[in-house]
């Protein structure tokens, strides 16, 4: 039954996997990995590269950018394999550890490069909000983290805790020493940009430590809003665990301690989430229960449960699942002596997401998502009254601001934008892959083979990988069917064949599988069906045919989703005509129970 | 003729393709107006990481957190070597790693240790570079030239 999965998997007769394990020697590999087609994302297949336990890959965003990404092998197999029901080959190419090592640098050396680009973006583009604001009026100024912090200036026992450490350890008189100078340089800044001088980062950077020093010296106490509370099911601090908060609160003072002697020019951030963190802490041992400060930016994105996924079983799942990684997180930050900041961001982002999903109810419904480790960073404003600027000089800046964002956009989409045939996954990650080396022949030499993004079909996924295979000669090829397919070899093995597949061939009848809006209306499962999957493809037309018509009926009533649903279902059901298969079906959160890393 | 008929086949379903979503989508940074089912899926990869997972986790963030970390110093000693903009760049990559003070964690240095060697500057030479003039008298120096000796 496994060979018969094997030969079904390959969307194209060329194609043939070999059923082998991974390859469990000690060798160093590289692995060249494909993964076939789903509705919805990456339609014509996806390509990536193991490099060790990160596999790297070019994913197109919603900004219109496309992007070098690394996530853990573990995730990515779990995210495309289990949730998105596609099933992966890997070819694995054998290499010297020196060798490897040095493409997995290469890559994220291009993956700072990268990030270091849109920083940069980001911040012009900070700077021109500040001027854009300037020439209407409108002098207020974010900082971030400085949100976190009460208005009412009143000296609370915390601060006064800390204003003593820091006393101690730099003199009476650093904190108004230093918060004049501060308040000195940010003069000069203003006057600057009153003259027509760009405010650039230092700007922000000068305001932000201001703003620290000025929260020390008056002693604020944190926001009300700043802190998540806890949460019903979350047991109240033991006395080791207080031990270990006491102990990252000293780490937290010797921090804030070392960034007020530090000539950082970005230190002023990080001593006010320093010492919100602090705050935090101080609140927890009075409190004696862990409260963290609430991580969700204003841009967080947001989603809005519908009565199905409140009344069902899904959001009860996951609610457990996240209070379940909270606890795990909470007691790994308590052992934690290595990274200790790590391992705190890591407890606060999972409490938050589990406090926020806890929160849901009847008439709250809307859930802000942390989709990766944030730093809390809640924005205050300062209104600098002191600028008084130069209009003409202003809007002198404003343009040449203008025109350098222009210019950086223009260079974003070169470098980063999203070509079908020029730049899509496949051809990113061979061009990747090829700058490792400074020329094709000790690439050659090294790699055993060479591949060019211009090479003639290279560019769709699984054509990638047949000529990697070929021009690397790739060994050790491993298949890891979808989910769905992984399942049904299960029942194959307990059950009558015919009964099985009379039974899981289609959506109706399936105990695999639970339709879902996003892949679209379909009958047949057409991805083990080869022979029949013309056949079975115009019946997926038909049935998608008719859930169009009614979407024609309830069309004033949903505004069309439905039809366009049904439209999708057509279109995704096409290549069956022909022999060929992009829809498999996907799965959601609950019913999608993790199985051990392969 | 094989190939020639191998390629016209391709070329109708690569037709078909064309018509449809190339690559892979950010599954991190889908619209919010996508499918509620896909709300709920956003959940999925960070609620259901195994135990062991867990506990891998930190050394596993700190490890990654090093290896950027050297690829940036990399890039540092092969630009103009701007200090402010260096220490910049290792604030943001902190920052992607949950860490906020990035003087206070000892990854920092081994991982600038390691680019330095990577990028071919000589120990002796390292103390020329200004950042690490700035650092030549600290305590985390010598985590600079533990990394570099790895």
């Amino acid at each position: 039954m496994k060979f018969f999965f094997y030969l079904l998997f390959c969307l194209f007769p060329p194609l043939v996997f070999g059923g082998q394990g991974a390859d469990q020697s000690e060798e160093v590999a590289i692995d060249f990995l494909y993964i076939n087609a789903n509705a919805g994302e990456a339609a014509g297949g996806h390509t990536a590269l193991r490099l060790g336990d990160a596999v790297f890959h070019y994913q197109f965003f919603p900004d219109a950018t496309f992007l070098l990404v690394r996530e853990p092998w573990d995730s990515f197999r779990f995210l495309y394999n289990d949730l998105h029901n596609r099933s992966i080959a890997i070819a694995s190419l054998p290499l010297d550890l020196s060798v490897a090592t040095h493409i997995r640098n290469h890559f994220t050396e291009l993956l700072v490069s990268q990030q270091h680009f849109f920083d940069v973006f980001e911040k012009l583009q900070k700077e021109n909000h500040v001027i854009q604001n300037l020439l209407v009026g409108d002098s207020d100024i974010s900082v971030s983290c400085l949100g976190f912090f009460s208005t009412i200036i009143d000296m609370v026992d915390q601060q006064k805790n800390l204003r003593y450490h820091i006393e101690t350890e730099l003199g009476p008189e650093f904190l108004q020493r230093e918060l004049a100078r501060a308040n000195k340089e940010l003069q000069l800044a203003v006057h600057g940009v009153n003259r027509g001088e760009r405010p650039g980062q230092s700007f922000h950077e000068i305001l932000d430590l201001r703003e620290a020093l000025r929260i020390f010296v008056q002693g604020q106490d944190l926001d009300e809003q700043a802190l998540l509370p806890p949460m019903e099911k979350e047991e109240k601090l033991s006395a080791d665990e207080k031990v270990s908060l006491e102990k990252f609160a000293n780490h937290l003072t010797h921090s804030i301690v070392e960034l007020l002697q530090s000539t950082r020019p970005d230190r002023g951030e990080t001593l006010l989430l320093q010492t919100a963190r602090y705050l935090a802490v101080q609140h927890s041992l009075v409190a004696g229960q862990l409260l963290s400060l609430d991580p969700f930016s204003e841009d967080v994105r947001v989603v809005q449960l519908t009565d199905a996924e409140i009344e069902g079983g899904q959001l009860r799942t996951l609610q457990n699942d996240l209070l379940s990684q909270s606890v795990t997180r909470r007691s790994l930050f308590f052992q934690e002596e290595q990274h200790p900041e790590i391992a705190y961001s890591l407890m606060e982002t999972s409490r938050a997401r589990a406090w926020e999903l806890s929160r849901v109810t009847d008439t709250q419904r809307r859930v802000r998502l942390l989709t990766r480790v944030m730093l809390p960073s809640r924005p205050g404003i300062v209104s600098l009254k002191l600028i008084q600027e130069d209009r003409c000089e202003l809007q002198a800046t404003a343009e040449v601001l203008v025109q350098e964002l222009e210019e950086l956009q223009k260079k974003s989409e070169e470098l980063y934008g999203y070509n079908l045939f020029f730049r899509n996954c496949a051809t990113e990650l061979i061009r990747s892959l090829n700058t490792t080396f400074p020329d094709k022949e000790s690439g050659q030499a090294v790699l055993g083979g060479w591949l060019e993004m211009d090479n003639g079909l290279v560019f769709i996924p699984f054509v990638f990988y047949e000529q990697s295979i070929a021009a690397f000669s790739l060994k050790d090829q491993q298949f890891l069917p979808a989910r769905r397919l992984r399942n049904l070899e299960s029942l194959y093995e307990q059950d009558s064949d015919i009964l099985v597949w009379l039974r899981e061939s289609n959506t109706l009848s399936s105990s695999l599988y639970e339709p879902r809006s996003k892949d679209t209306p379909f009958l047949f499962f057409t991805d083990d069906a080869l022979l029949l999957r013309p056949i079975q493809g115009v019946l997926n037309v038909g049935y998608a045919a008719l859930h169009g018509i009614g979407g024609i009926i309830t069309l004033p009533f949903d505004g069309g989703k439905r039809f366009t649903q049904a439209a999708r279902g057509v279109f995704y059901s096409l290549p069956e005509l022909a022999f060929g298969n992009i829809r498999k079906g996907s799965y959601s959160t609950v019913d999608s129970g993790r199985e051990p890393s392969l | 003729m094989n190939s020639k008929k191998y390629y016209m086949y391709l070329g109708f379903v690569c037709s078909l393709y064309l018509l449809q979503t190339g690559c892979s989508i950010s599954y991190s940074l889908e619209k919010s107006s996508d499918s509620v089912s896909a709300s709920l899926d956003s959940f999925t990869s960070i609620s259901t990481s195994s135990s062991g997972e867990e506990e891998a986790k930190v050394s596993a963030t700190a490890t990654l957190y090093e290896e950027d970390v050297a690829a940036v110093t990399v890039l540092y000693v092969s630009s103009d070597k701007n200090n402010d903009a260096y220490r910049r760049q290792v604030t943001g990559i902190a920052q992607n790693h949950g860490i906020s003070d990035w003087e206070q964690e000892r990854s920092t240095f081994v991982g600038m240790g390691k680019g330095l060697r990577r990028a071919g500057v000589a120990e002796a030479s390292i103390p020329s570079l200004p950042y690490f003039r700035s650092i030549a008298d600290a305590p985390n120096y010598s985590q600079v030239l533990r990394g570099y000796r790895m």
